[in-house]
């Protein structure tokens, strides 16, 4: 009768047990990560980015409202990258251009100081990579910026 | 993270003094909840810097003076509010681990000890990961940025508010922003790895008020088992350590929860710590209103049960008044969205040009089929999204209906959790959006802040049956 009565009990214990080994290693793996965050920004940030790093070094070290970034592809992982780098650049505002529709053309002055980047002759396409200079590229990605007058074409 | 050790402090122990101030002027004294009552001060806390930050934004002023500003508004609650604290007395209720045996003792202490120790683990690892991802980033943290750029409701913030190309939901309520923007202001910029302090912070703060409740409930083995389970989750886990407000909602669901108890059980704080939860859960996300409305009907239905008083629950009473203070924040929200013109995506209707009840009409034949199951096999029926307890809490309102027909406190609480379970299975049939993927993407982490609801419910239809207040 009393074991009868003692076994929720006991199991609850038993689950508890159970949970308590896993709380116990993402405790461990949490101060490990809380070690870390005393490593400074750009440890951090190389570690949370990982092979994205180098697109946001890439963009952080340029004048990001003069230059255009362009996604290759649109697989999920290039979606991932655009909006991880979009939210660490903010407040500078990139456009990854490769889900533009087609026909796309932004209206003269919307765009800022990267309007000089695009022709806004009348029926001129939006193409601005036959208008800028590739300034740099990675794995999926390519950055362009305005040419100077000696590579404009 | 760029923030120093006083920083920290400065972050984190300004709105609880704060807090402590709040409790002092609503007489709500340590001794009356133990456990909960550090979580009811963080969350009052919170409310009070909330509403600060939403004064300060709205008038544009400078962000630099905040933290000093509002260490001025915290010492005066603190100065003001601890002679009251000290003047009111007030006994504890009841709970079941006093009465308990010392081995059940030691084991809810100890788990609470551990679970809090977690908890609080998971807050400090956010410390190492930037916010860049998820509704988190391209939400939450996003408008609080926003507001930081433009110094706050300016032009420039309802033009870029307004810009469907940078961010969604223009109309969500302002308290998950201006509590990042907080963080904001102590780093002196935009930073990505503090911007989620005082939110994540709300982990162990919901911890507490939830063990609160759970002590009373249930025998300390029951609630250990259950606080166990339900932290211990991949869900909580993972919504312990985002700035998103699943977290907020949650937490203001379990104080105005316990408030509700204690008004039933014939306790005067219990309005008042009900109408500071309500408050909180209302202005951390619209889904309040779906929460608000389940706990309005259920009320409204258990009152016509035979544990019910009839048209005598319904008499108008002086603690009612208390309800102005959700409203306030409430009506904060609305006129924000009526000035500018901001309405939600699944209520107004200027998605499809059809409001939600004809969509729920036109659409649930179509999805009832695909919605209800989805719900079933992936959140009220699985063990890894759940832990079982949606599904144990409903068996056991099923099996044992009498247990909470009888207990006038119980009996809304269990009809508000299933109505909020079928409104939620409602608002995904009514969608507009594009089925699978906004309930791939959302479904799992909204109904996750019913769950601390469904662990006290198990825990009653567990636990001793309580005999009415004379």
């Amino acid at each position: 009768m009393s074991i009868a009565r003692c076994f929720p009990a006991l199991l609850g214990c038993g689950l508890i047990a159970f949970l308590a080994r896993g709380a116990w290693h993402e405790g461990r793996a949490n101060l490990e990560l809380a070690r870390r965050a005393t490593a400074g920004r750009e440890a951090l940030l190389r570690d949370a980015l990982g092979e994205d790093c180098e697109l946001h070094a890439a963009l952080s070290r340029l004048d990001a409202e003069r230059v255009w970034w362009f996604e290759e592809r649109l697989d999920p992982r290039s979606m991932q990258r655009f909006f991880r780098v979009r939210n660490l650049l903010y407040p500078v505002r990139v456009h990854a251009l490769r889900d533009l529709p087609p026909g796309w053309m932004p209206a003269p002055g919307s765009l800022g100081p990267r309007d000089l980047l695009v022709d806004h002759s009348p029926g001129a396409p939006f193409a601005p990579r036959a208008l800028l200079a590739e300034a740099d590229r990675g794995n999926g990605w390519v950055i362009y910026r305005r040419p100077v007058a000696a590579e404009a074409k | 993270m760029s923030l120093s050790a006083l920083e920290l402090a400065g972050l984190f122990g300004l709105p609880l003094a704060a807090g402590i101030g709040v409790l002092g002027w609503l007489r709500l004294p340590p001794a009356c909840a133990r456990l909960a009552w550090i979580a009811w001060a963080w969350l009052a806390g919170l409310l009070v810097l909330g509403l600060f930050l939403y004064a300060w934004v709205l008038a544009c002023a400078p962000f630099e003076r905040v933290p000093l500003a509002f260490g001025a508004l915290a010492a005066l609650l603190l100065a003001t509010g601890l002679p009251r604290l000290r003047a009111t007395e007030r006994c504890a209720l009841a709970d079941e681990v006093a009465a308990a045996p010392a081995w059940e003792r030691w084991l809810w202490r100890a788990s609470l000890a551990a679970l809090l120790a977690l908890a609080v683990s998971r807050v400090a690892a956010t410390c190492a990961v930037p916010v860049m991802e998820g509704d988190e980033a391209n939400l939450w943290t996003l408008r609080a940025k926003l507001l930081w750029q433009h110094g706050g409701i300016s032009a420039g913030f309802l033009a870029d508010s307004a810009d469907i190309e940078l961010i969604y939901h223009a109309d969500y309520p302002f308290l998950n922003a201006v509590l990042q923007l907080w963080s904001f202001c102590w780093a002196g910029g935009i930073d990505d790895f503090a911007a989620r302090l005082a939110i994540v912070a709300c982990g162990p703060a919901l911890w507490l008020a939830l063990a609160g409740v759970l002590a009373r409930s249930a025998r300390p083995w029951i609630g250990a088992v259950l606080l166990w389970l339900v932290v211990s989750l991949p869900q909580t886990q993972s919504g312990s350590r985002v700035a998103e407000s699943d977290m907020l909602s949650a937490f203001g669901m379990v104080v105005a929860l316990d408030g509700w108890l204690r008004a039933r059980a014939g306790r005067g704080e219990g309005w008042r710590v009900l109408a500071l939860g309500c408050a909180f859960f209302l202005w951390a996300k619209n889904e309040g209103a779906l929460w608000i409305t389940a706990a309005l009907g259920g009320s409204l239905y258990a009152a016509f049960l035979p544990s019910g008083a009839g048209l005598a629950d319904l008499r108008p009473r002086r603690a009612w008044l208390w309800a102005l203070l959700p409203g306030l924040f409430v009506a904060a929200t609305l006129s924000y969205n009526l000035a500018h013109g901001f309405s939600n995506d699944l209520t107004s209707g200027d998605y499809r040009g059809k409001g939600m009840l004809a969509l729920l009409v036109e659409q649930t034949p179509a999805r009832f089929f695909v919605v209800g199951p989805w719900f079933g096999r992936e959140i009220v029926f699985n063990g890894i999204e759940s832990g079982g307890l949606f599904a144990l809490a409903l068996v056991l309102l099923v099996l044992r209906p009498r247990r909470w027909m009888r207990d006038r406190a119980v009996a809304p609480l269990a009809l508000a959790f299933t109505a909020a379970l079928y409104g939620l299975v409602a608002v995904y049939l009514a969608t507009p959006h594009a089925l699978p993927l906004h309930m791939e993407t959302s479904a799992r982490r909204v109904a996750w802040t019913l769950l601390p609801i469904a662990a006290v419910l198990v825990a009653h239809q567990l636990g001793r049956e309580r005999r009415e207040p004379a």
